[in-house]
């Protein structure tokens, strides 16, 4: 394969110049100044011959297949910035944590996740998010995305994706209510209050409440 | 003979029945004791609970009822209560009642209930509404699952009952346990090195530290923990903690929760049978936005009906006038005249003595308070109470909460406070016991407040009642009005003056039942019975206090001093001081005094409407005054009469000069 180089730093090589290219035209000699992890122009020659980039006129640009790899790289990086922070993982973490995981997770992993988070546009930097397979489809099937509890209309069920954790005592009375992920629900009313079906039992509540859960709308 | 008691004692049992609100549980308990009752406030709160001996054998056990919970790790007082009682009072048995239909969220609970190490038996209740709704439950399985006995109960019908209580007999001590995983099994472990005795299991309060549950802590102080160890166990909970992006209770819970539905996966069929199609649709347009407010306004206006018309006119009239004043009275005040030799005891007992000048107004224990308490307070006070029964029981009163939550949020409350208003409505003492179910402090100091200011009790409505309607429809609305407007003003100002947040609403709506009678008047009698024990030696201490104070000449110094304020601020006459005085002691004293006044034609309309919205406003009566000391501490509690008796009169004082100055007239 490719010699003397792993797909690791190829990966990572390519992302940077997506990121460069978002800004404006990507110099090399801009690339070969960069210091963590360090381009080398061998680097950069190897990928031009393995046609994944285009060097011209002390430019670089990124041919198909490398603006491909490029692209599925940074958005798994985003997905996972994403995915951490409904984990609630602590922000040192994130950002290196993240840097891995783009590298790790196969592409089925990533839909699965885009799907889970609701096809997500943005980071939460507010960045964009490349759109996926996965996001295309849902865009056809409207029923697969995630949307907050309080977005479903009355008669609409939907399944607990996730729970967002800001407020502990909010958190413990709903799940000592049977609120958790994997559980269906249903949206009798919206009105004077919400009335939500959890299992046999209806429960009022306030938007507020409902804002913290995340479902999948169904049926 | 000594020995025979001493195997009596040895074999009576504490029984503690635990489960959620609305699940049945006072119906086994009334089932369970019959009618040998004691309710008693829990030390240190005002959560009221209920013990009896049973009845179901020859042994005598002593029977808890816990308040609902929705959880043992509490949120609110009512749990916090249940978990002491558990914690405390170490009972031999624990029946957990749970709802049948609802057996997912209920077996939580039950794990909790195994965790904290007691001899269990479950009651899976309204096991009609779960095979209605297509929940079959596999008992044997279940039993096996939780290694302990479950009986499924009908409690309203009776059914169940034979086997529940056999099983209460023999109760089984579960050996599951719940494995948490290695890294908080650790820390469970290490907690568990630093924990006393208890009398509960350990890997309980360890697992409630984990959960960051801070009100365990007292109980473990009180059992003999250290300072120093409570402080090494919060660094194995931080330790723990920094582990898990989520908080750990939301870990622990999730385990719990999904063990427990791995035995419901086993044990538990649901066929998602639609639940009774016409009980549902009605259910729901009790809350729907098209149906809810009329649905309101008619159970309003059924209430009055019931408890303003057929309670308090009809019912009142005829023992006020026929059987108090038709025979008891005479035939009293020639008794006692007759047969008690002394003036002064005779003006004491009826209020009048041999040759008392005509215009003497006497504060007799019998011609007084007996008349008030028992012809006009009782009948009201019973009204109420049957119709607040059926409200409860037929599941209204949450539904009542999703309405009016939009309204109480205004206030800094949320639609949970309904229940101690519409209470409120009925006697505003009991109504500040039932702020407990709030779930702060904060939320319970307004409820208090505003209980105090602008909610008029059963006794008082049907007076006010009386007097407003028979001026006219529009006085009784203007003066609710004002009455109401003031209860929005000063909740508005106080939920921005008090610390805090108002907290979630989250409330369970069971489903709408035709309540069983017999419940009903089980629940009403036992509350009428609280009103003549509690309420009925208030009525008789307060009319005695009066009657000393009058006879010594304090009450006319009084009087002097809230003179100036009654007839130069209010505009009312002289006479009327007296009544604003009596209904410090109760309010519908007070404002049956002035009905007198008015009857005597001495208040005009505009007084009359004056007079009652400052009656409405004034302060609390004497027993609601000391139940808010007992609540909430005597600072607090002068506090807000210390604001609410100015403001009463303030508010009066507005309405006199305008209602002059605009020469509104009714």
């Amino acid at each position: 394969m490719r010699s003397g180089m792993d797909a690791k730093k190829t990966e990572e090589i390519l992302e940077f110049i997506l990121r460069k290219t978002d800004q404006g035209d990507v110099r090399i000699d801009g690339l070969l100044e960069r210091k963590e992890p360090p381009i080398t122009l061998e680097a950069l020659r190897e990928m031009e011959h393995d046609g994944l980039i285009e060097m011209k006129g002390g430019m670089v640009s990124l041919l198909k297949p490398g603006r491909d790899i490029a692209t599925r790289i940074l958005r798994c990086h985003r997905l996972a910035e994403r995915l951490f922070d409904v984990l609630d993982m602590s922000h040192d973490h994130r950002e290196e944590a993240a840097c891995h995981f783009e590298h790790l997770i196969p592409l089925e992993a990533s839909e699965a996740i885009c799907t889970l988070l609701g096809h997500p546009t943005e980071c939460q930097h507010g960045k964009p998010i490349p759109p996926g397979e996965c996001c295309k489809r849902a865009q056809r099937e409207v029923q697969s995305i995630v949307l907050g509890l309080a977005d479903l209309r009355a008669g609409e069920r939907g399944k607990i994706v996730y729970m967002t954790t800001k407020q502990h005592q909010r958190m413990d009375k709903l799940t000592s209510f049977g609120f958790f992920p994997g559980v269906e629900v249903k949206v009798h009313q919206t009105s004077p209050a919400y009335v939500v079906q959890i299992g046999n039992t209806d429960i009022a509540m306030d938007r507020e409440v409902l804002l913290n859960i995340f479902v999948r709308k169904i049926g | 003979m000594n020995m025979k008691i001493e195997i009596n004692l040895k074999e009576k049992k504490k029984v503690a029945l635990v489960g959620t609100p609305n699940v049945g549980k006072s119906v086994i308990f009334g089932v369970l004791t019959g009618t040998y009752v004691t309710v008693s406030n829990y030390p240190g709160t005002t959560v009221e609970v209920e013990q009896g001996v049973s009845r179901f054998d020859r042994h005598q056990d002593v029977v808890i009822d816990c308040p609902g919970v929705n959880s043992l790790v509490p949120q609110s007082e009512d749990e916090r209560v249940t978990r002491d009682i558990l914690f405390t009072e170490r009972p031999d048995v624990v029946v957990h009642v749970i709802d049948a239909k609802n057996i997912r969220r209920n077996l939580v609970i039950t794990l909790q209930l195994i965790e904290m190490g007691f001899p269990l038996t479950l009651a899976l209740n309204m096991h009609d509404e779960a095979v209605q709704a297509g929940v079959h439950i596999d008992g044997r399985k279940l039993q096996g699952a939780l290694g302990v006995a479950a009986t499924a109960t009908v409690a309203v019908e009776r059914e169940g009952m034979p086997l529940l209580m056999q099983n209460i007999r023999a109760p089984l001590t579960s050996r599951l346990r719940i494995d948490y995983g290695e890294r908080i099994e650790a820390a469970i472990a290490k907690i568990d090195a630093l924990l006393p005795e208890l009398p509960v299991s350990k890997r309980f309060a360890a697992v409630a530290l984990l959960m960051d549950d801070r009100t365990v802590r007292p109980l473990l102080l009180k059992a003999g923990a250290g300072e120093a160890a409570l402080h090494r166990i919060d660094g194995i909970v931080s330790a723990a903690q920094s582990h898990f992006g989520k908080p750990l209770s939301y870990v622990i819970s999730q385990r719990k929760q999904s063990v427990s539905d791995g035995i419901v996966a086993a044990a538990v069929t649901d066929r998602c049978v639609q639940r009774s199609p016409a009980r549902e649709r009605i259910g729901r347009m009790t809350t729907s936005r098209v149906w809810g407010l009329p649905i309101l306004f008619a159970v309003l206006a059924v209430m009055y009906l019931f408890v303003g018309v057929i309670g308090a006119g009809w019912c009142v009239d005829f023992l006020q006038n026929t059987v108090f004043g038709g025979w008891v009275m005479p035939w009293c005040t020639r008794f006692v005249l007759a047969c008690v030799p002394w003036p002064f005891a005779q003006d004491m007992l009826v209020g009048t003595y041999a040759g008392a000048p005509a215009d003497h107004v006497g504060y007799g224990l019998i011609s007084m308070g007996v008349v008030y308490a028992v012809a006009i307070v009782l009948p009201i006070v019973t009204f109420f109470f049957l119709f607040f029964g059926l409200l409860e029981d037929s599941g209204y009163l949450p539904r009542l909460a999703v309405m009016s939550n939009k309204v109480f949020k205004k206030v800094g409350l949320h639609g949970k406070a309904v229940l101690p208003m519409v209470l409120g409505l009925g006697c505003g003492t009991m109504a500040v016991m039932t702020t407990r179910i709030l779930d702060t402090r904060r939320e319970r100091i307004l409820a208090t407040l505003l209980l105090a200011l602008g909610v008029p009790c059963s006794a008082q409505l049907g007076v006010i009642l009386a007097m407003l309607g028979a001026i006219s429809g529009w006085a009784l609305l203007f003066v609710l009005g004002v009455v109401f407007l003031q209860i929005v003003i000063v909740g508005y100002v106080g939920a921005r003056i008090l610390p805090g947040k108002t907290s979630d609403f989250v409330l369970e709506i069971p489903p709408m039942r035709v309540p069983a009678m017999y419940n009903i008047a089980i629940k009403t009698l036992s509350r009428v019975k609280w009103f003549l024990t509690e309420a009925v030696p208030l009525f008789l201490i307060a009319t005695f206090v009066l009657f000393v104070i009058d006879r010594i000449g304090v009450l006319a110094r009084i009087q002097g001093l809230l003179r100036p304020a009654v007839v130069h601020v209010l505009g009312l006459p002289e006479r009327a001081t007296e009544a604003f005085l009596i209904g410090f002691f109760r309010r519908d004293y007070g404002a049956a005094g002035l009905y007198a006044l008015q009857r005597a034609g001495e208040l005009s309309h505009q007084q009359v409407v004056v007079s009652m919205t400052v009656m409405t406003l004034f302060v609390p009566c004497l027993a609601m005054l000391l139940v808010m000391i007992k609540e909430h501490g005597w600072k607090r509690a002068l506090t807000i009469v210390g604001f609410v008796f100015p403001f009463a009169i303030f508010v009066g004082g507005v309405m006199n000069f305008m209602l002059r100055y605009l020469g509104l007239h009714f």
